[in-house]
Parts: C-alpha cells; structure tokens; sequence
C-alpha cells in the first residue's frame, strides 16, 4: 500500500487525521454524518473511495480511537461499533490482537481505521502520552496469559484495584486497551502543503508581453489555491526553465500578504524586467510561501493610505526605473557620523503616532541642509585659520565666491579607535567643519579631512 | 449677471469641471492642505491646493528644502503618507526628521547616484530629470499619497526649460480632482494648475542669521526667507518667514 495514496485518501475526506506508523491511519468523522449519512454510510464511502484508488482497506468506526483500532485487528471488512458498545466488541478479540495493532503501528500494514467520537469528554485525558501502545504494556501480556486470560474481554472484567496491585499502572492501563477506551485524544497532523503551480509550454516563449498570458495561467488557479485556505503570498518564487536547459530563479518578497494574480503578475513581469532571462522559456514554475492573509478593517476616522498590493506595484515599478535600494523609507542610524542612514521598506500605516520632531510640532521652519551625497572636492584658500575663498571644479555649477562669514571650526570624529590614524577609512572619520556664508548668496557646509588633509563641500543649506 | 456667474460655478463644481475654474471664493477647508506655517498659510488661503500642482521656487539657500519639509511634516502630522522624488538624491533625513517629518510615512526616491556634480553642465542632469518626472507620474498615478513633491532644485535651468510644456500639464491631470497636493521644488518657475500656487522665494547675502561676534564664537543660527505667493488671480506681496536652527 502506498503511504501517500493512503494519506490522500484520508485527507479528502476529513480535515482532522492522525497517522499510526505507515499503513494505519486515523479519521475523526464526527459531524460528517450531515454530509454523508449515518456511520456505515460513511464507512460504506470511504471503502468505494479506497477501491476506487485500488487501495485494500479496513475500516472500523466507532466512538473511541482504540475500539476503532482493535477492530480493524480483529475483523475484516467494514465494522461500525455504536457509542457505549465499544467494551462489548471487542470483547471477543483474543489478546493477540494487542501485538498485531502494535506490529502495525510500528511498520506498517493494510489498513484504515476511523473513529467517531462518542462525547466530547472522552479525548480530555492523557494527552501526553504515546500514540502507538507502550511496550511496557506489552511485555505484560505473556503474564496475563499465564493468569489463563485468553480474550480483551476478560481482560477487561478483572477487578481494577487487584490489577494494579500485582501489575502497577500498566496493568491499569492495559485494562483500559481492552475495554476500548482511550489514553488521549486524536491529535491531527499538520497537513504541509506545497502551492506550486507549473505549466510547460509546446513551444519556447520569448519576450514579456507573451509571458504574461502564461503567468496568468499558473497565478491565478495559485491564487484560487491559497485564498481556499485562507492564506497570501509572503514571498514568491518563480522558476523559468530554459530552452539552453538552465533554469532562471528568482525570489521576490513582499512587504505585506499579497493574493491578487494581476498584482502578482505585474510584479513578476517588472522583476522579470529587471532580471530577464537568457533564453527562451519552456515551463514556468511558481512557488509561494504562504502568510496568513491580511483582514483590514477600514475607518472612517482614519485617512485613506494606500493599499498594500499598490504600494507592491509602485515600488516595483520604481525599482525598475531608478534601481534597486533607491526607494523606501529613510531610517536614522544612531550615531554622529555625517550622512549615514539605513533604507526600510515603505509600508505605509493607517494610523500612526504624532511626529516626534519638536521644531514641527511648535510650527517654526527649521534650516534644512541639502546634503551632496558624495561630499564636493573644494579649493578653500584659508588665512589666519580662516577660510577665505571657495571653489569648487567645473562639476558643480562651477562655484567660487568669496566668504562673507563663517563659522567654525566645529570638529567631529569617530570611529578612530578601529584603524590607525594614519590612514583614512570610509568607517572612521575626522574633521573640521565651517558653516559660510559665500558672495553668492549661498550657505554652505564645508568641511577639511584630516586624514586626506582636503577640503571637501558636504551640502548646502536651503 | 453674478448671479449667474455664481450659478455657473456651482454647476462646474458639482459636475467636478471645477479643475480650470479660477475664482476668489476661499476653497472649503477639506480641500486644503496647511503647510503648518501659520503666515504662510494666511498668504495661501489656508494652504495648498489639494487636486492641484503648486510649487516652490528660488535659487540656492533661499530657503526650498525648508520651506518642502515643513509642507512634508503638517502632512505626516495629519497621519498622511508622502512621496519625495529627489532627484539628484540630496534629500537629508537629518535635517528631515528635525524638521519634524515622520520618516517612516516617506517615500524617499533617490535619483540615481548621478554624475551631477562631475559632469559638464550641459548634459548635467537631463537623464536624472527624465527618470524624476517618470516616477512621479507613477507615485501620482497610485493615489492616496497626501503630498507628491518633484525635487528639481539642483537641476539646471536650461534643463527644465528643455522639457516639454506639457510635462507639468501631465502630472497635474494625473492628481486633478484627488486628495493629493503635487509640489514642484525648482531654480525656476515650471508650471503650476489652475488653483496651484507659487511660493517664490528670494534669496540675499543677509539672508543668513548667525549669533556671536568672531568666527570661532560665531554659531549659524537659521535663516531668514523673503518669500511671496503668486496664483492666478491673488496678487501675491512679500513676506518674510524665518528658520530657526
């Protein structure tokens, strides 16, 4: 018996599925009866479902998991134990059914067992305990049948209290094995499921604007997939196999749960942009790692931002056009050297917190530096400590005026414990720096290195 | 006559053909959006247009990455999000946050690293002015952002005076009758909407504050901006605001 064909079987017809080694599977049907009628109905189903797969099944249903179990052992066929009756039959079972079950538990056989539960309090006790029987319980069996025990029946009807004297607790708890009653509730199995969608194509696409009707082809039943089990895309995985036999992979994440195929296929096609592959493409593989998907809940109160698969789109197309890492969010960098920001990614909030700046909340403009990102190399002539006159190369406007006023030097360093001081490093730095005021009319921050022992233009206030 | 010229406009407005319709009625509060500086606000009627194109323009250090930061940070203030497209990537999140933007509701698009600065002047920038006004028109295209402003300020004015005239045209139909207000920051004026306004700002030697007698004592204490408002029909007169360090 195949393991997975048997797997698939029992999830198709319930949600809730607990596995006993490799051919023994466990069902909770409780609340099928609606759907598909009354017990033996269901039992009825599910033998047509398992031959229909060409699958030589068992199936036992009844209100506990080792009733259900134990017939499956004991009988062939299908078996329906009502609620209340389980002590009764499978008191008939000789107790070498107990070393069969344990035998399938442990490797594995053809079988398929189901159970329903009776009442709710039955699956409160023992959670913790082993699914499959205890060996401790089993090597208890040649003792009870020395005692001239022969069936789980008479097993079962044997005073409690005197069991445990001479056995302990796994004499109880044997007992409790023969009169069908269960240790711990079903505990169903995570089903991992894989949302991989994959189209090979008759004949090789090359170009984008062909791509496109492809990718909707495998996005939008992926989509179908995952909003079925109430899940979005994380992050998604695209596989191009080409005509030359190599495979193109990338790998997009997103800033928030996205599920919408025309957004996904707008992002992917922008990325392809970017990262076109080689050659002609032969299949199109897509994989999404799901994330739960996103439940908002919009306000009147609050003002509209927008939606995270736009802002997804704007930043791909973004991306595209200005380059990678050129758009998002600044976020300041706690230290003191000049210049030095991180980039986050844009996520725009509903609703957030007052900014924290003080100079805005007291409605006073504030002199904002226009920061040359790669500090302007500058010809500063300087007299009595003082600099005098600027200019700059042809690069930048050509600028040179006279100082009108200044002020400095304001000296800042940092870093200067990790590397000698005779030699500059882009993580330490040292320098003076001066505020003037040039001819021009312009307002400059300059500053001298004193590792290069240069002059160089940081920005201009505006 | 009036009465009709009234009646007239009332028909535009509510059909939303009001997009040209200049007229001296104050626009209703909700279409507005203040820069937070209160004598500015008083020359713009209460502030900038929202659904329309205005900009802010002046030479060097007269004081237009001030003057951009304070309508950034009322913005963020209101719990809105807005989009800066820097276009020579100059824009410091320093001077920013001091400013009292909320970084975290900005999105920052840096100009490719562009050989501005290294370049001769004539072929300075056009590539980098090109992919500024792309991306604008993308970010106004998304909607909802409260603020959209084009920084061309470095950029040379022949440059800005190459492009088409309906490159401003354009950005302005694509935020016409939305909630977002699209500033253009430049050396120059480019082209503003019907209801835009101008903030035209003046630049001088004394322009600059400093405190403390000689150089080493000397500490730049902010800036003081002659400014001025220009729209189409308001005649705008001088005033001056004043950043504090």
């Amino acid at each position: 018996m195949q393991h997975g064909a048997l797997m698939a079987l029992a999830h198709d017809h319930s949600p809730r599925v607990e596995m006993h080694g490799t051919g023994l599977v466990l069902l909770d049907v409780d609340g099928l009866g609606q759907l598909w009628g009354s017990p033996r109905q269901i039992g009825e189903r599910l033998r047509h479902a398992a031959a229909e797969r060409q699958l030589g099944v068992r199936v036992a249903i009844a209100g506990t998991k080792m009733a259900a179990l134990l017939a499956t052992q004991g009988r062939c066929g299908l078996t329906v134990i009502n609620p209340g009756d389980e002590a009764e039959r499978v008191s008939t079972f000789p107790l070498s059914v107990l070393k069969q079950l344990s035998h399938a538990q442990s490797s594995g056989t053809t079988t398929l067992v189901r159970t329903r539960r009776q009442t709710r309090s039955v699956k409160t006790v023992h959670a913790a305990e082993p699914a499959s029987l205890a060996v401790s319980v089993l090597m208890l069996l040649p003792v009870v049948q020395r005692w001239g025990i022969k069936t789980l029946g008479a097993l079962a009807e044997l005073p409690t209290d005197e069991l445990f004297t001479r056995l302990g607790q796994g004499g109880v708890e044997l007992q409790r094995i023969a009169r069908g009653q269960d240790s711990r509730p079903l505990v169903p199995e995570a089903e991992e499921e894989r949302f991989e969608q994959t189209i090979a194509l008759e004949w090789p696409v090359e170009g984008l604007e062909p791509l496109a009707f492809v990718l909707g082809r495998v996005l939008d039943p992926l989509c179908q997939h995952l909003d079925a089990r109430g899940v979005a895309v994380g992050m998604l995985h695209v596989r191009l196999a080409l005509v030359t036999r190599e495979t193109h992979e990338r790998s997009l994440r997103f800033p928030a749960a996205v599920n919408d195929p025309k957004v996904l296929r707008a992002l992917v096609l922008l990325d392809l942009e970017s990262h076109p592959p080689s050659a002609g493409i032969d299949a199109v593989t897509v994989m999404a790692d799901p994330v739960p998907a996103r439940t908002l809940q919009f306000s009147l109160l609050e003002r509209a931002v927008p939606s995270a698969e736009r802002v997804s789109t704007l930043l791909a197309r973004l991306t595209v056009l200005m380059g990678e890492q050129r758009c998002g969010s600044p976020d300041l960098v706690d230290t003191h050297e000049p210049g030095v920001f991180e980039m986050r990614p844009f996520v725009p909030r509903s609703q957030g917190v007052r900014s924290v700046g003080t100079a805005a909340d007291t409605e006073v403009l504030v002199p904002v530096l226009r920061r040359f990102r790669t500090p302007v190399s500058a010809r500063v002539t300087v007299e009595h400590g003082q600099p005098l006159r600027v200019s700059t190369g042809r690069g930048y406007l050509g600028l040179q005026g006279h100082v009108v006023t200044c002020a400095g030097p304001w000296r800042t360093s940092g870093q200067w414990w990790g590397v000698s001081q005779s030699s500059s490093s882009a993580a330490s730095w040292d320098r003076d720096e001066w505020d003037v005021a040039l001819s021009d009319g312009g307002l400059y921050r300059i500053f001298r290195d004193q590792y290069s022992k240069r002059w160089f233009m940081e920005g201009m206030v505006d | 006559m009036k009465v009709n010229l009234i009646e007239l406009e009332s028909l535009l407005r509510s059909r939303k053909l009001d997009g040209t319709l200049v007229s001296k009625r104050p626009l209703p509060v909700e279409r507005l959006a203040p820069t937070g500086l209160t004598r500015l606000d008083d020359e713009l009627g209460g502030g900038l247009t929202r659904g329309h194109l205005s900009e802010i323009v002046g030479p060097s250090s007269s004081g237009r990455a001030s003057v951009l930061c304070a309508v950034l940070a009322a913005a963020t203030r209101r719990g809105e999000v807005v989009a800066l497209i820097d276009t020579f990537d100059s824009f410091d999140p320093v001077s920013g946050h001091a400013a009292g933007v909320d970084l975290s509701r900005l999105l920052w698009i840096r100009g490719r690293q562009s050989s501005a600065r290294t370049t001769p002047p004539g072929a300075r920038g056009v590539q980098a002015i090109d992919d500024a006004i792309k991306a604008s028109g993308l970010v106004c295209q998304a909607g909802q952002f409260g603020i959209v402003a084009i920084d061309l300020a470095e950029a040379p004015v022949m440059a800005i005076r190459r492009l088409p005239f309906t490159t401003f045209r354009r950005l302005a139909l694509a935020i016409e009758g939305s909630e977002t207000v699209g500033v253009v920051v430049g050396p120059t004026t480019m082209g503003r909407s019907a209801l835009g306004r101008s903030v035209v700002l003046r630049a001088s030697e004394h322009s600059a504050r400093w405190s403390g007698a000689g150089p080493r004592s000397r500490v730049f204490r902010g800036l003081e901006i002659d400014a001025r408002v220009e729209s189409t029909r308001v005649p705008g007169q001088r005033f001056r605001l004043h950043a504090v360090q």
